[in-house]
């Protein structure tokens, strides 16, 4: 499995292999939403989540580490975001691509949404405002998973 | 980082704050889907897919008037959600026919693990909790 960020399907192939794979098989090869990405946005989405609680727990108002866990998290969204609407635009079909669109777009927004309401927030329940954001990502992110796995043939 | 403590009694502070991050992302979410649902197959389902759009409406009223400290209207909003849940909650279980596609208060909320049954719950409480009569004045 090889990815790369961006690059459209056609693109995303090791260099050894034989080039007589058509272009759009080859992107079924490489899923836009990449296992690679999956698993990191899974990670930083709990450690964010975590993060969150444990500062209310501690009843501490989010820090540096929160923000910069968010970041990273939308960063890893917008290139996965980049990643299936380039494969997508490229000639793949889902079964259901506008509840894909959907979510695709719904998970980009929550980070943003969350850091934004939880910095305006200064009390201790600012990180499980961002806790609950992050949750919803590392969910809708498996969600994205099953509608992508759901080809329309 | 010390805690700031808030005594205004807004609907959006401290643990209100939660609720409304809650309410957004069910907002987004019903939205979303309802949105699909009635651009893509309207005719299959009418009657799930206007209430999936009214479950949107209704989450984002609420959100929006816990997040701007509307009491009136989150009472309102919250009273029409637990009311929606429940009662499309029974139907779709005693009339699975009527509810061929999933709404979000389908089985109340079974698909979304139960949080929209326990929101308007929460949300209704917040409320009590937040009435002005306890509220420390402005």
């Amino acid at each position: 499995m090889v990815f790369g960020p961006g690059q459209g399907g056609a693109r995303v192939v090791s260099p050894t292999r034989e080039d007589d794979i058509r272009v759009h098989r080859r992107s079924r090869e490489v899923p836009p939403v990449n296992p690679v990405l999956v698993g990191a946005v899974t990670v930083v989405a709990a450690a964010v989540a975590l993060a969150g609680l444990a500062s209310t727990a501690a009843r501490r108002r989010i820090g540096l580490l929160h923000l910069w866990g968010t970041a990273v998290l939308e960063l890893l969204l917008l290139v996965q975001a980049v990643l299936a609407i380039a494969l997508l635009v490229g000639g793949e079909r889902l079964a259901d691509t506008p509840t894909f669109l959907g979510y695709l777009g719904g998970i980009v927004l929550l980070p943003v949404a969350g850091g934004l309401w939880a910095r305006s927030e200064p009390t201790r329940w600012a990180g499980t405002v961002l806790a609950v954001a992050a949750g919803a990502v590392g969910v809708m992110i498996w969600r994205l998973v099953q509608l992508w796995e759901a080809t329309g043939g | 980082m010390a805690e700031v403590e808030r005594a205004d009694g807004a609907t959006a502070g401290g643990p209100g704050r939660v609720l409304v991050a809650v309410y957004g992302v069910f907002a987004l979410a019903a939205g979303a889907r309802a949105a699909v649902q009635l651009a893509t197959r309207f005719d299959e389902a009418p009657v799930a897919y206007l209430l999936s759009a009214l479950a949107a409406v209704v989450y984002v009223v609420a959100t929006v008037a816990l997040a701007r400290g509307g009491r009136r209207t989150a009472l309102v909003a919250c009273s029409v959600e637990l009311a929606g849940v429940l009662v499309v909650g029974t139907l779709s279980l005693l009339d699975p026919a009527a509810f061929p596609d999933e709404t979000v208060w389908s089985a109340y909320g079974r698909g979304y693990l139960f949080i929209p049954l326990v929101l308007p719950v929460l949300g209704l409480l917040w409320l009590r909790r937040q009435a002005p009569a306890r509220a420390v004045p402005r």
